[in-house]
């Protein structure tokens, strides 16, 4: 295993609200990415992980833990060290129709950040705008051409130009084909791949769509309400899946196979929020379909390793696989 | 010959490198000119505008203007020599109509450049950075425009004297609250847009974040409110000239005109209703255009 | 043999009248749906499934939209010829349409009982619609009436505790919550056919599985014909045992979904299918379909997936491809299935 390139350590974000309802977004997340890797974070509503994307290049402040990026924390960097930081850490957005200023050419848009730093100008400038269109497989002509001539797919290979042109180390994919059609998503998917092979970089994939992450991943962490509840490999999550919410999303997701009929075992009978948590206890207890022994109620369950880097969440599992 | 073929390849290349933008100009213009409503508001404005820049060139009598009397000829109704009559000191009502025009629109252009630069200036500022500057420009924006413009323009010409200047600097103080307000709005809904965000996250600072992104999208709704107000600042200095506080004699201003004419109503109608008329077609022109304005560059209808 | 299906599109052609020129949207589209059938109408952005699915119940407005040629029979009768009083009654009692966002879906000042009151009201065409009635007698017994059974039919699609919650505000629902409000309101006074436009994309995988249960039982117990339109082929798999593939605003293919899925015809089909990552495939081996969805003001002529197919020929720009059957029941509209399976052989090579 290479470095570690990205160490979260015990994040906190709470955003207060009225009386005693605070929201925790991010409830004390700890995670490791190493140089090189395809991480997914998976996540449905209210799992906190657009929260924590948003939090790594401290786009929004945390409320507590540590963000180590490349050995360095970023939470001792001043402003203007931080900007130097951000050109690192890249991020390529969800909806490729409002992550770009809808007034600015290609051009400018590609170029923003290299003037933003002062990298580039000029006819040098132009060349680079022009490299980065082709890296991504768009036509370098259409350079004045403005966001919304073109189509969503094209959109986002412009999001994604815009986002390697500083050569950054780390890539923050936060749902980045959610918004397209099922085959520019492919091809979307095969750019990444592609562009991760060649220019050697670390992607943190958050998404909510399992499938992709096991397509493009190596190794996958799940969030639910602001925690990690499951995290390993592919073949750890996906096979052996030991968390009751792991298995419940593997089971509700609608397989495209007509004779694995699943509907007649859905799996998780409840909302997200009519079966709310309390806040003591673990957070998945309300919903559980697993049978819960008393700590369920009472205790959190910390993440625990339970062998070879799969941890889970949970007082349900013990210490060996496949319960 | 060779000149000739050089401009025409250099003009095609900005044609292509251009496209897109042109097209959106095109269809912008198309759908402007569709609202006749609209159509009448610019002819108007252009008219005036044409008006005034050259109007001394053209008027009859333009030492009328500049404090020549001639008693004989007071009072004397629209006719061939003055094609609006005489006012009281036989000085030619169309000379002075019309050379009020450029004062009017002068005196507009300056207030709305003074209370705009202001105003977003202070505006950006609030908006952006949130917190306690926030609070005291917006709570110093709120006194503000609790004061009825008049009166406080009313005071400080009062404090300071009279005189074309000083009205101008007392409709800046009364306007700049309004656009301030606005642009605070408007700035706190853009700041939250993902495409700001996203410079964040390139490592933009806050100027490069306000100058590139924000101000920009602030454009439009100014440009819409300008050429709205535009009209009611010509309407405020004419309304101090009719108190006698704004442009002073022998200055022509409509307002001045109209209040003076007054004592000669209805016998000689002419010397009221002639300004009269200027002014309302000047405000109708800008209100129209400026509501075409807004039709046209609602962020509500881009085009997909 | 076969009975009069429910619903008949013939040779469907609409448009979109806008400032850049007239999109022509639909071209050409022909369309089953027989009585208890649950049909799956999938494809990607601006085929115009969401068109013609709402074109039955007239609900698209017009202008910009209009149909220039085509039929849209429902229970006999033909949609595009009737109006006013007639189409609504078609909507208040015969069709049911869910929509995408159950967010916006309720009006966020009135009550859910409010609503759902309304909506049965509506749809028994006992509402009245006249400004401050609420208090004759009449109409008072009615809405009592219709809130007892707007409680039995929040407790029939799962929402918990529905006495108490009906008083409640559409903000205090989550969105799965929403969502089986509104297909409440969709299927109260039991329509024959329920459309339902994305009903689960904008939900989470574990409550978007607990609506396509609902859906399913509703379609056992009040024998509702349900034509369910959307882009993810999980959910037509799961769900629909008739699946029609659109494509720029024609049906390239249909028939059960078995039949589609597991031995696709049209090369449209056969690219969606090979672009979703399902489990084991290896990485790097999904294929998108090259190029992207042509602009449907200046649309290519014949076959319009002809600039994106690997195996176009002369004839498919020549004319719209030939609707021919493959199989029993399976229907596909592509040039190189006319001879009859010479051309089948090329295409899985």
């Amino acid at each position: 295993m290479s470095e570690v390139i990205l160490r979260l350590h015990n994040l906190y974000k709470v955003y207060p609200a009225g009386g005693n309802h605070a929201v925790r977004a991010v409830d004390g997340v700890s995670l490791d990415i190493c140089a090189g890797e395809s991480f997914g974070l998976v996540g449905e509503s209210g799992s906190g992980k657009s929260t924590l994307a948003r939090l790594i290049p401290r786009l929004v402040e945390p409320t507590s833990g540590d963000i180590i990026f490349a050995g360095q924390s970023l939470l001792d960097l001043t402003e203007r060290e931080l900007r130097k930081v951000r050109e690192q850490i890249q991020i390529v957005f969800q909806n490729p129709y409002s992550s770009l200023n809808p007034r600015m050419t290609v051009r400018q848009l590609i170029a923003e950040p290299l003037l933003v730093h002062r990298r580039l100008a000029g006819a040098a400038l132009d060349e680079r705008v022009r490299e980065m269109m082709r890296l991504v497989g768009l036509n370098p002509e259409h350079t004045n051409r403005f966001p919304h001539e073109f189509s969503g797919g094209q959109r986002q290979r412009i999001g994604i130009a815009r986002a390697l042109v500083l050569e950054p180390t780390l890539l923050l994919l936060d749902e980045p084909t959610s918004a397209l059609d099922v085959s520019v998503q492919a091809q979307i998917l095969n750019l990444l791949i592609d562009l991760q092979a060649r220019l050697r970089l670390t992607y943190l994939l958050i998404t909510h769509d399992l499938s992709i992450v096991r397509y493009m991943c190596d190794r996958v962490a799940l969030m639910y309400l602001g925690r990690i509840v499951e995290q390993g490999s592919i073949a750890q999550v996906f096979d052996h899946p030991q968390h009751p919410y792991t298995r419940a999303l593997l089971a509700d997701v609608p397989s495209t196979d007509p004779d694995q009929r699943m509907l007649e075992h859905v799996v998780l009978e409840t909302d997200i929020t009519t079966a709310a948590w309390s806040g003591r206890g673990c957070r998945f207890s309300p919903r559980c379909p697993a049978a819960q022994v008393a700590a369920c109620q009472t205790i959190d369950p910390p993440l625990r390793d339970i062998g070879a880097g799969h941890r889970v969440a949970c007082h349900l599992v013990g210490g060996r696989e496949g319960v | 010959m060779i000149t000739a073929s050089v401009i025409t390849r250099h003009w095609t290349h900005w044609r292509t490198e251009h496209a897109s933008q042109i097209t959106d100009l095109r269809r912008g213009l198309y759908r402007f000119t569709r609202n006749r409503l609209s159509v009448v508001g610019l002819t108007l404005v252009l008219l005036l505008v044409l008006v005034a820049i050259s109007a001394p060139t053209w008027v009859p009598y333009p030492e009328d203007a500049t404090g020549k009397v001639n008693m004989s000829q007071r009072l004397k109704p629209p006719g061939a020599d003055h094609l609006f009559g005489t006012d009281e000191a036989g000085r030619d009502v169309f000379t002075r109509t019309v050379l009020a025009t450029r004062t009017s629109l002068q005196v507009g252009v300056i207030i709305l450049v003074v209370a705009i630069s202001i105003g977003v200036t202070l505006g950006a500022i609030a908006g952006y950075f949130g917190g306690w500057v926030n609070q005291i420009i917006m709570r110093l924006t709120d006194i503000m425009l609790t004061f009825p413009g008049i009166f406080l323009a009313l005071a400080i010409t009062a404090a300071l004297g009279r005189g074309m200047v000083n009205a101008m600097l007392a409709l800046s103080v009364t306007w700049w609250p309004g656009y301030c307000r606005l642009v605070e709005a408007m700035v706190l809904k853009v700041r939250e847009e993902d495409y700001v965000l996203g410079a964040r996250a390139i490592g933009a600072g806050s100027r490069w974040v306000i100058w590139r992104h924000i101000l920009p999208n602030l454009l439009t709704p100014i440009i819409v409110k300008a050429s709205m107000d535009f009209g009611f600042a010509v309407l405020s200095i004419a309304a101090l000239g009719f108190i006698g506080v704004g442009v002073q004699p022998p200055e022509p201003d409509w307002g001045s005109m109209i209040a003076q004419g007054r004592r000669y109503i209805p016998a000689s109608w002419w010397y009221s209703t002639f300004p009269g008329l200027f002014m309302f077609i000047t405000v109708l022109g800008f209100n129209l255009l400026g509501d075409g304005l807004r039709d046209l560059l609602d962020p509500n209808s881009t085009v997909r | 043999m076969v009975a009069q299906p429910l619903v008949a599109i013939r040779d469907l052609y609409a448009e979109f009248v806008t400032i850049d020129g007239v999109a022509r949207v639909l071209n050409g589209v022909n369309l089953t749906v027989q009585k208890g059938d649950l049909l799956g109408l999938v494809g990607e952005t601006g085929c115009g499934k969401s068109v013609t699915a709402m074109t039955i119940p007239r609900l698209l407005p017009e202008p910009p939209t209009r149909y220039p040629r085509g039929e849209v029979w429902f229970r006999g009768e033909n949609v595009l010829e009737k109006t006013g009083r007639a189409l609504r009654e078609l909507r208040a009692r015969h069709i049911g349409v869910i929509l995408q966002d159950p967010m916006t879906g309720l009006n966020p000042v009135f009550t859910v009982e409010q609503q759902m009151v309304d909506a049965i009201l509506s749809r028994r065409g006992e509402l009245d619609a006249r400004p401050f009635t609420g208090w004759l007698p009449s109409n008072r017994q009615r809405r009592q009436e219709a809130r007892r059974h707007a409680i039995q039919l929040l407790h029939r699609v799962g929402v918990p505790e529905p006495e108490r919650r009906i008083r409640a505000y559409p903000h205090e629902y989550s969105g799965g919550m929403r969502q089986r409000v509104l297909i409440a309101m969709a299927v109260a006074g039991r329509p024959e056919l329920l459309i339902a436009d994305e009903p689960t994309t904008a939900v989470d995988v574990s409550v978007q599985a607990q609506i396509l249960r609902l859906i399913v039982s509703l379609v056992r117990e009040i024998d509702l014909t349900v034509l369910l339109i959307t882009h993810n082929i999980g959910v037509v798999a799961q769900l629909c045992q008739r699946t029609a593939v659109m494509y720029a605003g024609n049906v390239v293919e249909s028939g059960s979904t078995r039949q589609i899925l597991r031995s696709p015809r049209h090369p449209y089909t056969r690219g969606l299918l090979r672009a979703i990552p399902t489990d084991g495939v290896l990485r790097g081996s999904l294929e998108g379909i090259p190029g992207s969805v042509p602009s449907l003001l200046d649309p290519p002529p014949g076959c319009r997936f002809h600039p994106r197919c690997a195996h176009a020929r002369a004839e498919c720009t020549a004319a719209l491809p030939p609707w021919i059957e493959v199989a029993p029941g399976h229907y596909v509209a592509c040039v190189l299935y006319a001879d009859g399976g010479a051309s089948t052989a090329e295409l899985l090579r």
